[in-house]
């Protein structure tokens, strides 16, 4: 069923188009909402509320106006913006939210049963530190990384849903790029500080050894 | 050198995304792209990154959560579409089918009644509060006169009226001559005050007290004198009879029991005493023999002269004035009394008295 069907089907408030509507966008949105925020309790809020609106406004929508894949995420960023300001405003933080709270309800990898176990450890690691490392981006620059590398969408369905211009959305994505390769050798340099320390001081083991 | 070199790398970026989202690994896009080698190791970092990326988990939203909307979701948007028609299970004639809104009753009329009810209510609640009001201003169903009803012995029984046939009963004088208040008290009265042997005696001590200290205790008054005291006292004074009145086998209600024990203290002057002149004062002490009969009530409405300057021994000096009723000096008797009187009564006259 494609978009201009489902529409046309939620409009005439068809029940079936709403579980196919849900079908096709709750994970995406789950999963959108879940890489800007970083909370999963946030992230299944921000997809009720998409949803609520979207069946609100579905009757409004037009088809001509911006593709209703861009709509939809348009309505959860919107959704997504409201929350995250409210939250910088009160700096409530959620016991629950935590950013490492595990891969819950995840899709595991195609390579998941690799013979290699090392290997696949290693890629997990720094699919982690990956992950973190996004959740560290600028918010302008979050939203397009996400929206464009994890989400699949085009670019222009980023620019429709941003409503920016082509230029403005590749220099974004270009410039979340490079600042994620900063962030994590940052974290990598810490990484060889923690894995080789550096050595005693001698004068210690001369004391010692003075001692004994 | 450095701007040339980072807009032609983002240039080779995306580029590169292309060639990824197109299934490519990063080294077949760097080497597609046949980039020199510094370009390349600068391009091939960040391509790996989105390659990474592309690989990261996918998040889904909880099956329960899921289905806990999809059900909400169901429930509005089936109550926004409410126009929504079931056909009816079996065949139905329409005619015999009640009109919409046939059976519904007209609230309005109901609502009509109840607001008529409610102003009724309101009207009947008005007219009550009027008619409350009115009652009240016009003073209660007989002024309430709670002067105190003075105790049988305390009562300035001589207050009471003069005998009907008496000449001056009817008539209410106005004159405030002094010659009037010392006139002596009329004859007709005694036999009055001898009804209520007790208030006379205990009157009589208070009267000379004035009299003593104050020498304002009038002259025995005559019962023609007694008018124009009354004329003197404000209609406010008048008040209901005295309940020396009921022991009185002579029932004559004057309320000169009500003005006769008032009386202000010295040097208080009230505005009845202003009223009145003070000619009468001094040369109006009375002997206490005297003084026992005549009462010359001021505050009889009636305008029957009410002998009372004895009971009431009237005008004392400072009170500016004339008779006011004999009720303000029988309360002053019964202050400054210097001679033992037999009884308190002319304190409790002085309370029954009144300022009403």
């Amino acid at each position: 069923m494609t978009d201009a069907d489902l529409v046309k089907r939620l409009q005439k408030g068809d029940s079936e188009a709403v579980g196919v509507l849900l079908e096709q966008y709750a994970d995406r949105l789950y999963n959108y909402a879940f890489y800007r925020c970083g909370d999963h309790y946030l992230a299944e809020d921000i997809v009720s509320e998409t949803f609520t609106r979207i069946i609100e406004k579905v009757g409004a929508y037009e088809q001509r106006e911006v593709p209703f894949k861009a709509w939809v995420f348009r309505i959860a960023h919107n959704q997504l913006a409201n929350h995250l300001r409210y939250r910088s405003r009160h700096q409530a933080i959620s016991l629950d939210a935590t950013d490492g709270e595990g891969e819950r309800l995840v899709d595991p990898p195609d390579d998941w049963g690799a013979a290699d176990g090392g290997a696949m450890a290693s890629q997990v690691a720094d699919r982690e530190e990956l992950r973190h490392a996004i959740l560290q981006l600028p918010e302008d620059q979050k939203i397009i990384f996400v929206l464009r590398f994890i989400e699949g969408l085009d670019l222009e369905e980023v620019t429709a849903l941003l409503e920016k211009s082509l230029a403005s959305v590749k220099s974004l994505q270009y410039r979340a790029v490079v600042n994620l390769r900063r962030t994590l050798e940052q974290t990598q340099e810490e990484k060889q500080i923690l894995r080789f320390p550096p050595p005693k001081k001698p004068a210690l083991s001369g004391k010692r050894g003075k001692a004994l | 050198m450095s701007m040339i070199n980072d807009d032609s790398l983002e240039n080779l970026f995306q580029s590169g995304v292309a060639l990824l989202e197109h299934g490519s690994s990063p080294a077949q896009a760097v080497e597609s792209l046949k980039l020199a080698d510094n370009l390349g190791a600068d391009l091939k970092p960040l391509l790996e990154i989105v390659d990474t990326t592309f690989d990261l988990p996918r998040y889904r939203m909880p099956a329960a959560a899921k289905a806990a909307l999809l059900a909400r979701l169901n429930a509005q948007n089936g109550g926004e579409a409410g126009d929504f028609e079931a056909p009816l299970p079996f065949p139905a004639a329409t005619e015999s089918l009640p009109q919409p809104g046939a059976t519904r009753p007209d609230h309005r009329q109901r609502w009509n009644l109840f607001l008529l009810v409610q102003q009724s209510v309101a009207v009947a609640a008005l007219l009550v509060a009027i008619a409350l009001v009115i009652f009240l201003a016009n003073g209660g169903g007989g002024n309430p006169i709670p002067v105190t009803k003075p105790a049988a012995t305390s009562l300035p029984s001589p207050v009471i009226t003069p005998p009907p046939d008496s000449e001056r009963v009817p008539t209410r004088q106005t004159d405030t001559s002094p010659r009037v208040d010392r006139s002596p008290l009329p004859d007709p009265l005694q036999p009055v005050l001898t009804v209520t042997p007790e208030a006379t005696t205990t009157v009589l001590p208070s009267a000379t007290a004035t009299a003593t200290d104050r020498a304002v205790a009038p002259t025995p008054k005559n019962a023609a004198t007694v008018p124009p005291n009354q004329a003197n006292n404000p209609p406010g004074q008048s008040g209901p009879p005295t309940q020396a009145l009921k022991n009185n086998p002579n029932p004559v209600p004057t309320r000169t029991a009500r003005t006769g024990p008032t009386r202000t203290p010295p040097g208080k002057p009230t505005a009845e005493d202003n009223q009145t002149p003070a000619a009468p004062t001094e040369a109006g002490i009375t002997p206490p023999a005297t003084t026992v009969n005549p009462a010359p009530t001021s505050g009889n409405p009636t305008g029957k002269p009410a002998p009372t300057s004895n009971l009431n021994p009237t005008p004392t000096p400072d009170n500016h004035g004339g008779d006011n009723g004999g009720g303000d000096n029988g309360g002053n008797s019964g202050k400054s009394t210097k001679t033992p009187s037999p009884t308190p009564a002319p304190t409790e006259t002085k309370k029954s008295g009144g300022n009403d």
